[in-house]
């Protein structure tokens, strides 16, 4: 069952995206913020992690920096969701550039999320069963 | 006595004389002089008299009168064996002839006492007594054999003419020598003399006499009898002058040893003192050397100081008396024999004679009986003390001791003893003012090489001297410096000069370049002066390592043209006005804007360059500046006599010499302040606006996520909720709608207020009912902290627009709760200050940094430190509390501390009615 880490600053948008998760058989791992989300992405070996962008203290930005930068994270894949001006694609090129697996541009459909969650998944699976094989990394 | 005991002697000398002559007489009368028995024994009694006292005189030693008396012996030699002969001559001529040559022989001799010293030859004194016996015998046996080779001397018994002349001779010889006897008693006033005098006057007489007589008549017997007496009063003078030579013989002797004992103590002495440079030392040893051979019996020194009081003392041979001595003094005083010494003012010499009463002085200790010398000891004039010695017993009870050799040995000694004290005392002194130089020497040296500045003593350029500074700065030991040309310390360009000061002796400063050993240079300043250095006329150079100094001279030079060239490129004017109104600075911008080239300005007045500006709000402002000398904070307008405008801004303290004026045209300044402010204003604009454009997008899409999230959620065709789950999704749809709908009208607020269309509906209203219109918004809010209400009940009613103030107060509320921790205290309190009412909602929260403390009240600024887990704004709550109570003509404010909290105040505005109540309150 992969395990998915959320990290969201909104508590009702950290129940959303757990109900329907959960719902669809995986297991998801709750952070309210920036240093939470990268604390719980050291110590839980989650396959995936949601990112949310706008966020007090350590912005998602920051943290997707920092889990790009540690060589035993960069692998998870990373999807982004923000409730920026879909107008402005530029966050969509950055997050592309900084290595993210997805974008979701709020309010996002479930379908949408489920979508990208298992896209991002299946992805890994592909590319990610190097590090697998070698689970003292 | 001695009279008596010269009579004794010459009774003596007559029985000696008569006691031979008298015995062979009765044993055998007839063997001689049978035919006169009487006079041949008179006869040989004179004779034997006469070589007696001869014999005796030539065992005189010269000294003793021996040189005198030689011939005078002779005399008495000659006529004595002549004599001899005479008594055993028949009467007849050889009888006569004999008596008569015996006188003529005695009579020359004595008459040769005239003779003078010079011509009494020693060398001849031995042989010519053996001479005059040989010469004598062999006329009296001539006389004896050959009779009829006589001259006639008797006729009819009556003396020839011949007889009578000799005779008479001989008496003249006897009465001159008489005199001559007379002559020295008259002199020396001495016994011998006398003796002889008298001697030779009876021996005159007799032969005088024998003019007048006959063989056998009464005037014959006379001049025998006369003879006779003469005779005994030789023998008398012969035994009293050999018992006198003996006895003074062995005096001498004494005397001598004595002498040559005192003698050797103060050779002793002598060398003692050439080596003793102790002066206890010298004095204990001196007295020891002076007793040790029994030169003296004792001896003591006293050392005494100006005032004659006791310094030390030593002594020898004194034994126990020493100490008692010593007591003495401590306790009773000098005794009256030093008191005598010691009042006299010039070199003093005492005496006790032996036997004399010291009068209680225990200075001769056990001796006190024998002759005590005492001395003061000065040595050119200084008195040092008092030197006593004992005579020895032997040479006080024989010898005269005061005499003068005694006296000069001991005076030699005590000028000995004294010399070596002085020399000692010299000595001290003499090491004392060394010790005194070398101290003050080496105080010297320490103090110059304590000295930061290098000392150097030269003499036409050499150097004699120098301190260790001076070696420190050249690089080198002190000792090499010695001797060298200090133009070896020098760079070669500065030798004229160096050659120059030293010949002219020039005493100021000046500065040139020194060599270092090692060949390196530094910067100098020298200052030099002649000084008289130990005799010479030499010249003292002070050099100070000015390299430091020069540097940063240089620095400062380089940082001044820094500056300057800074103050001159800017556009601002820069000036600094002196106190007295004479510019003192200023840079190329105020000589532009001044109208005046720089130099025009320099060192004049304000007043000069500018006519009449005494009368301008600048020379106002600037003469209040200078007089409180305190700093003044102005911008003002001048405007320079060519209608060109400045503008001045005078800031900053006022410094020692004068203020700075900064200045301004004001065209520049304000063109460029203008533009600044336009090109910041504009990005500003921009920047909120697009901020405000992306803040709404996310505040709105965040509730909507939500909203659309979990109606698809609870649409999902694949997955059956339970009724409990869809029941919490349909509640977070509600709340997120709620939401929506607030950021809506807030955002409407906010678009009225902007627009100036917020429509307020006022009534009057007491805070406590605002509190409660919103009491259980507030309650729910504040659900997790500890809400408190200070509302005094006698505030005056404010006129609000109720639902707007309960908008604010919620706001408020609710920004505190969301940034405050649970369980802390949020207190509303409300008070009247001023006609107005003033409500403030302090909570105990994190604070707002102080930079972001005059942003608070801006539209969509949010401070990022909202606490964990609580749900940020919209940034649009203050901004639309700012606008709300801007509308009620009241203000919002915010104190607050980082960390502590923050307290929200605003003011609201009194009602009409509830006016008076104010006024009370107030006053």
């Amino acid at each position: 069952m992969p395990r998915i880490l959320v990290v969201e600053n909104e508590a009702n948008v950290r129940k959303l995206v757990r109900a329907n998760l959960t719902a669809s058989g995986y297991s998801v791992l709750l952070a309210a913020d920036g240093e939470e989300g990268l604390k719980q992405a050291r110590l839980q070996n989650a396959d995936l992690i949601l990112l949310d962008l706008m966020m007090p203290g350590m912005s998602g930005w920051d943290v997707l920096e920092a889990l790009k930068a540690r060589q035993d994270l960069q692998k998870i894949p990373v999807i982004i969701m923000t409730a920026a001006v879909k107008e402005n694609q530029e966050d969509g090129k950055r997050a592309n550039a900084m290595g993210a697996a997805g974008y979701l541009s709020k309010p996002f459909t479930i379908d949408e999320l489920l979508r990208q969650v298992r896209q991002a998944l299946k992805r890994d699976g592909d590319t990610g069963n190097a590090p697998q094989a070698h689970p003292d990394c | 006595m001695k009279d008596k005991r010269l009579l004794l002697y010459i009774a003596l000398a007559a029985m000696l004389a008569l006691l031979p002559v008298a015995t062979m007489r009765v044993l055998w009368p007839y063997f001689l002089w049978q035919n006169e028995p009487l006079h041949s024994t008179v006869e040989t009694v004179g004779a034997l008299a006469a070589i007696l006292m001869a014999v005796v005189l030539l065992q005189r030693r010269p000294d003793e009168g021996g040189g005198r008396l030689f011939w005078v012996a002779m005399g008495l030699l000659g006529a004595g064996i002549l004599d001899g002969f005479h008594a055993t001559a028949q009467p007849g001529h050889q009888f006569v002839l004999l008596h008569s040559t015996a006188a003529l022989a005695g009579g020359f001799g004595f008459a040769l006492v005239w003779l003078p010293e010079s011509l009494r030859y020693a060398s001849i004194r031995k042989w010519v007594p053996w001479a005059v016996i040989a010469g004598s015998v062999l006329f009296g046996l001539w006389t004896l054999l050959f009779r009829e080779t006589l001259p006639v001397m008797v006729q009819d018994g009556r003396f020839t003419t011949t007889a009578m002349a000799l005779n008479l001779l001989s008496g003249v010889f006897f009465v001159a020598a008489a005199g001559r006897f007379l002559l020295d008693f008259h002199h020396s006033i001495k016994a011998e003399p006398y003796l002889f005098s008298c001697m030779a006057l009876l021996f005159g007489l007799a032969s005088l006499t024998f003019t007048y007589s006959a063989l056998w008549d009464d005037v014959w017997w006379f001049w025998h009898a006369v003879r006779l007496s003469a005779y005994l009063l030789v023998m008398g003078v012969v035994v009293h002058g050999y018992l006198q030579t003996a006895s003074s013989r062995k005096r001498a002797e004494e005397r001598i040893a004595h002498l040559t004992l005192v003698l050797k103590a103060v050779r002793n002495v002598n060398q003692l003192i050439t080596r003793e440079e102790d002066r206890e030392c010298l004095i204990q040893k001196s007295c020891e050397l002076l007793v040790e051979g029994r030169g003296y019996e004792n001896a003591w020194i006293l050392l005494l100081d100006e005032n004659k009081s006791l310094v030390t003392a030593a002594s020898a041979g004194l034994g126990e008396y020493a100490s008692i001595f010593l007591e003495q003094i401590k306790t009773v005083g000098y005794p009256p024999c030093l008191r005598e010494l010691l009042a006299q003012e010039k070199p003093f010499i005492a005496y006790d004679e032996p036997g004399k009463s010291h009068q209680g002085c225990v200075l001769a200790g056990q001796h006190s009986s024998q002759g005590v010398f005492r001395c003061r000891l000065e040595y050119q004039g200084k008195f040092y003390g008092a030197l006593g010695v004992t005579v020895p017993s032997v040479a006080a009870s024989s010898v005269i001791v005061y005499d003068e050799e005694e006296q000069g040995l001991f005076l030699e000694l005590c000028g000995d003893i004294a010399f070596a004290l002085a020399n000692i005392e010299r000595k001290e002194e003499y090491k004392q003012a060394e010790e005194a130089l070398y101290h003050s020497e080496e105080r010297f040296r320490q103090l110059s090489d304590a000295s930061f500045e290098g000392i150097a003593i030269t003499e036409q350029g050499k150097i004699l001297d120098g301190n260790h500074t001076l070696a420190g700065m050249l690089r080198c030991d002190l000792p090499e410096l010695i001797g060298k040309s200090i133009l070896e310390f020098t760079a070669p360009a500065y030798h004229d000069l160096l050659r120059q000061v030293v010949a002219s002796g020039y005493d100021k400063p000046y500065e040139l370049e020194c060599v270092r050993r090692d060949g390196s240079t530094f910067a100098a300043e020298i200052c030099g002066k002649a000084i008289t250095y130990n005799g010479r006329t030499a010249r003292i150079a002070a050099v100070r390592d000015i390299s430091e100094r020069k540097r940063a001279e240089e620095a400062l030079n380089r940082q001044e043209e820094r500056y300057r060239n800074t103050l001159d490129a800017m556009i601002e004017g820069c000036q600094i006005i002196g106190y007295d109104w004479r510019y003192l600075y200023v840079n190329d911008a105020i000589a532009r804007q001044g109208r005046y080239p720089k130099e025009n300005l320099l060192g004049h007045t304000m007043m000069e360059m500018y006519p009449g500006i005494e009368n301008t709000e600048v020379f106002a402002r600037l003469q209040q500046c200078m007089k409180k000398r305190t700093p003044q904070r102005m911008e003002n307008e001048f405007t320079f006599p060519d209608g060109a405008k400045g503008w001045f801004e005078l800031c900053g303290p006022p410094g020692s010499e004068g203020i700075s004026l900064p200045s301004l045209d004001i065209p520049e300044r304000q063109q460029a302040e203008a533009k600044a402010r336009e090109k910041q204003d504009l990005r500003e604009v921009d920047r909120l606006r697009t901020q405000l454009l992306a803040n709404v997008s996310h505040e709105l899409r965040t509730p909507l996520t939500s909203i659309k999230g979990f109606v698809s959620t609870l649409l999902r065709p694949d997955i059956q909720w339970s009724a409990e789950e869809q029941r919490d999704f349909l509640h977070t749809i509600d709340q997120e709608s709620d939401r929506l709908t607030r950021l809506i009208s807030d955002l409407l607020d906010m678009s009225r207020l902007e627009a100036g269309a917020l429509k307020l509906d006022r009534t009057d209203y007491s805070i406590v009912e605002i509190l409660d219109s919103i009491g259980s918004v507030l309650a729910k809010l504040t659900e997790h902290h500890q809400l408190k209400l200070a509302v005094p009940p006698d505030l005056p009613p404010v006129l609000v627009d109720i639902l707007r103030i309960g908008q604010v107060l919620t706001n408020l509320v609710e920004n505190a709760a969301r940034h405050s921790a649970d369980g802390t205290e949020i207190i509303i309190e409300a008070r009247l200050d001023g006609g107005q009412v003033v409500v403030s909602v302090t909570d105990r929260g994190v604070g707002i940094p102080a930079e972001h403390l005059d942003r608070v009240f801006d539209r969509f600024y949010q401070v990022e430190n909202v606490v964990a887990g609580r749900k940020s704004g919209t940034g649009l709550g203050l901004s639309i509390c700012h606008g709300i109570l801007e509308a009620h003509s009241g203000k919002i404010w915010v104190e607050s501390k980082l960390g502590e909290g923050s307290k929200f105040s605003f003011t609201l505005p009194v009602s009409k009615g509830g006016e008076e109540i104010a006024q009370d309150s107030g006053s």
